[in-house]
């Protein structure tokens, strides 16, 4: 009689570019049982996945796999976000990288699906192309697909994210099935209500590190958000920045049915919400890279209808991307050509609006990178230099432009404790010569430390504003989730 | 602190160390290699897909192609060609089809940005277009009486220079500035290198595509004006495969087809590679469809090279 599956990782680690993702998780789950893997934005849980899934090879700890015979077992996974081929069909993306044979026969393709889409009552057409499905459908058809060849491990990234109530249960149904079937499974979710009905037991990560694994059912909402935030008292704000607090005259002012937003001269304002919250959307509408919708926008009093980031950045308003790499740094050029493209010096405005002031630019170029005490050279290729050194790079770019209101997503994705402390330096510099800052984050003692007024967004809406020297980290999480 | 390693100077010197090696090969091989007439007759003949060149390495550091440039060679050479006919002077002429080239290239410029094709295609189009519009004006005839003196732009000399060869250096001095020295070329290498960022950071990417494709159209039509010269004829069907041998020059200098990478040294040098086999393998007897393999294999190993040297940098 073969021993039962256990899945058991130990003190696992990973860093991506000297940024530790993963510190020290450990978890086991057992064959028949769903555990539910808990924590913020950023604490790990999708890089553990990834390894689990074997995605990803962990930098130290062991991964072992107990009562399989084989070395990699089977592990289905389903993405928070559907990854599928739009072009193709239901049947075509189930079967995609494991066509049965080489010789592809539609009719047995076809009917196959069905058979497994049946198998797990779903109902799919399975010839419908992948283009036409809502949402949910696409959640469902990911989940199939990850059923494929009965996995042994069966992981879900946020299965229900994107989901309304009732395809919520139609999935925790079909997990529910799946244990019943003696499948191991990993559970992520933010939804605590969803965690509970399930999984049997918990376990929680923190900043990379399992802080907690337990029954779930012994801990209340309050134990779990106390586990994912922390004990650690928000580090207390520097007393110059308070003392520079005093909200000069507004600057940008956003109204529309489910956003009301006003940004200061001088503040910071923070910006706290899970991923997908809709924070990322908000800025980039107002920067005027993505339809506004109804709405008016005001910047320094005028109306601003434009809807292009040159126009945006001519009437003072820049945007710093969380996604460094598709819409931040140019692959390829010298750190000097990424700070000044926004901005570049000229002579003459002359054919093409302008002969460079290459003199100029240089002279603008050196004094950024001490100011910014960037390590790199002028012109060095901006790929070659660390992700601390490209964002202040960027930093650069779009203080260059002098802007006065600036939207920062996730300045400090990615960037090292170090450097970490140099961007919050230059943001307050730039609140005290009465910029506007509105910065988003995921990582709430941040926001606490660095903004003036903290607001939290949940579903596309403001949900509270609050005042971080007045609140902890576990009721802006509470506001969020 | 900040200069290049040694072998990243060493891996910038390869296409000139190859085309001073083959210099050095071909006259030690032939005797007749090495004279002013020769070497005056190849600038002469590699100027055309030079000047071309010169555009085309704009258009591919902005992450673009141009197919329809060999073909704008023949309807700039017979607008050229007729205006010459009508006794309208050489500097008329040259200004009619430069702005000819030009007007076609902005048209190319204008459909990417705003039917959102890819160049590739639009262009594509273009070429079948223009070409087809140089046979259904010329009737498919070439336009003959273009008057005496003309011969010079192709053939002549400017003191001890091959006006061709004076002509691709004010051009290649042009486009150096304009890459290296104005916002146009600089939001060239931008929008090469990541569009999306570009356009967040302001760069006015349909204003700078529509000027792109211009100014190659503009240097298309100055070179098919030597083209004309040389043949003394307006050809409808001149230019026949040149943007394909422009490109070639392009990357054989280093410029990439993912954009953003690309220079107008690097451009002349691939160009004189492609002119000088095509000599050489004429003075050695070679016959002209093996020159023709031997190109071929010559683009796949420079690029493969590149790629090669890049990959393990």
């Amino acid at each position: 009689m073969p021993v039962p599956l256990t899945v058991e990782a130990r003190d696992l680690a990973k860093s991506f570019s000297g940024v530790p993702a993963l510190r020290g998780a450990t978890l086991a789950v057992s064959a028949g049982e769903v555990l539910a893997v808990m924590g913020e934005n950023g604490a790990g849980k999708s890089t553990l996945m990834r390894i689990l899934s074997g995605a990803l090879k962990q930098d130290s700890g062991t991964v072992e796999w107990r009562g399989e015979a084989g070395e990699s077992p089977n592990v289905g996974m389903v993405h928070q976000e559907a990854m599928l081929a739009p072009h193709l069909t239901v049947a075509e993306n189930l079967f995609l990288g494991r066509e049965p044979h080489f010789w592809l026969d539609n009719r047995t393709i076809l009917h196959e699906a069905s058979r497994h889409l049946e198998k797990l009552h779903l109902s799919l057409d399975s010839s419908a192309k992948v283009m036409g499905l809502t949402a949910a459908q696409k959640q469902m058809l990911e989940l199939a697909r990850a059923l494929r060849g009965d996995p042994r491990l069966l992981i879900l990234d946020e299965p229900t994210s994107s989901l309304s109530e009732a395809h919520s249960n139609e999935v925790m149904q079909i997990v529910e099935d799946c244990r019943h079937r003696g499948m191991a499974i990993l559970y992520i979710s933010h939804r605590f209500e969803e965690a509970r009905r399930v999984a049997s037991r918990v376990m929680v990560l923190r900043d990379g590190n399992t802080v907690h694994t337990g029954d779930i059912a012994a801990l209340s909402d309050a134990d779990l958000v106390g586990h994912m935030a922390g004990h650690v008292p928000a580090a207390g704000k520097p007393a110059e920045a308070r003392e520079r607090a005093a909200r000069g005259e507004p600057l940008l002012h956003w109204k529309s049915p489910s956003i009301d937003l006003t940004l200061h001269a001088g503040e910071i304002v923070g910006l706290a919400g899970l991923m997908g919250a809709g924070r990322t959307e908000l800025c980039e509408s107002l920067f005027g890279v993505r339809p506004r919708g109804e709405g008016r926008l005001e910047l320094l009093g005028c109306p601003l209808e434009a809807r292009s980031p040159a126009r945006s950045l001519r009437a003072g308003l820049a945007y710093l991307s969380e996604d460094r790499q598709r819409y931040g740094v140019l692959q390829g050029r010298g750190l000097r050509e990424n700070i000044t493209i926004a901005r570049l010096p000229s002579k003459l405005p002359a054919l093409f609006g302008g002969w460079l002031a290459l003199g100029q630019e240089r002279q603008t170029v050196t004094q950024m990178i001490s100011r910014l005490s960037i390590r790199g050279f002028a012109t060095q290729p901006i790929q070659t230099m660390s992700g601390g050194n490209q964002q202040k790079g960027l930093l650069a770019r779009w203080m260059l432009t002098q802007a006065r209101v600036f939207l920062l997503d996730e300045p400090t994705r990615g960037i090292d404790v170090n450097a970490k402390e140099e961007v919050f330096t230059l943001m307050r510099e730039l609140a005290s010569q009465g910029a506007a800052i509105l910065m988003v984050s995921s990582e709430i003692p941040e926001l606490l430390r660095m903004s003036d007024r903290l607001l939290v967004m949940r579903e596309n809406r403001i949900v509270c504003e609050l005042t971080p020297d007045a609140t902890t980290r576990e009721e802006v999480l509470q506001w969020a989730l | 602190m900040g200069a290049l390693t040694l072998r990243g100077k060493l891996d910038r010197l390869w296409p000139y160390a190859t085309l001073a090696g083959l210099f050095i090969a071909l006259s030690i091989a032939s005797p007749h290699f090495l004279t002013v007439q020769n070497l005056s007759s190849v600038t002469r003949q590699t100027a055309v897909i030079n000047i071309i060149a010169l555009g085309m390495t704009l258009v591919i550091i902005s992450g673009g192609i141009d197919l329809s440039v060999g073909a704008l060679v023949g309807f700039c050479s017979i607008l050229g060609a007729t205006v010459l006919a009508k006794g309208a002077g050489i500097p008329l002429s040259l200004g009619a089809a430069a702005g000819c080239g030009l007007l076609w290239g902005a048209l190319s410029g204008t459909l990417i940005v705003v039917l959102r094709i890819s160049p590739f295609i639009v262009t594509l189009g273009m070429m079948g277009m223009v070409r087809g519009l140089a046979l259904v004006v010329s009737r498919g005839l070439p336009v003959v009486g273009i008057p005496q003196g003309f011969e010079r732009v192709g053939e002549g000399n400017l003191g001890p220079l091959p006006v061709p060869l004076v002509m691709l250096a004010i051009l290649s001095v042009a486009m150096h500035f304009l890459l290296e020295r104005t916002k146009l070329g600089r939001y060239a290498y931008a929008m090469g290198s990541n569009p999306e960022a570009a356009r967040y950071a302001g760069v006015p990417l349909n204003l700078c595509t529509v000027s792109i494709y211009a100014i190659l159209g503009m240097l298309t039509g100055l070179a098919s004006m030597i083209e004309t010269s040389r043949l003394m004829t307006g050809q409808p069907t001149a230019g026949d495969g040149y943007e394909l041998r422009a490109i070639a020059a392009v990357v054989i200098g280093g410029g990439s087809l993912n954009g953003g990478e690309g220079t107008v040294a690097g451009t002349l040098v691939g160009a004189f590679i492609m002119g000088l086999l095509a000599n050489g393998a004429n003075l050695l007897g070679v016959s002209s469809f093996w020159q023709q393999v031997l190109i071929g294999a010559v683009i796949i190993a420079a690029v493969g090279l590149d790629g090669w040297r890049k990959r393990r940098a």
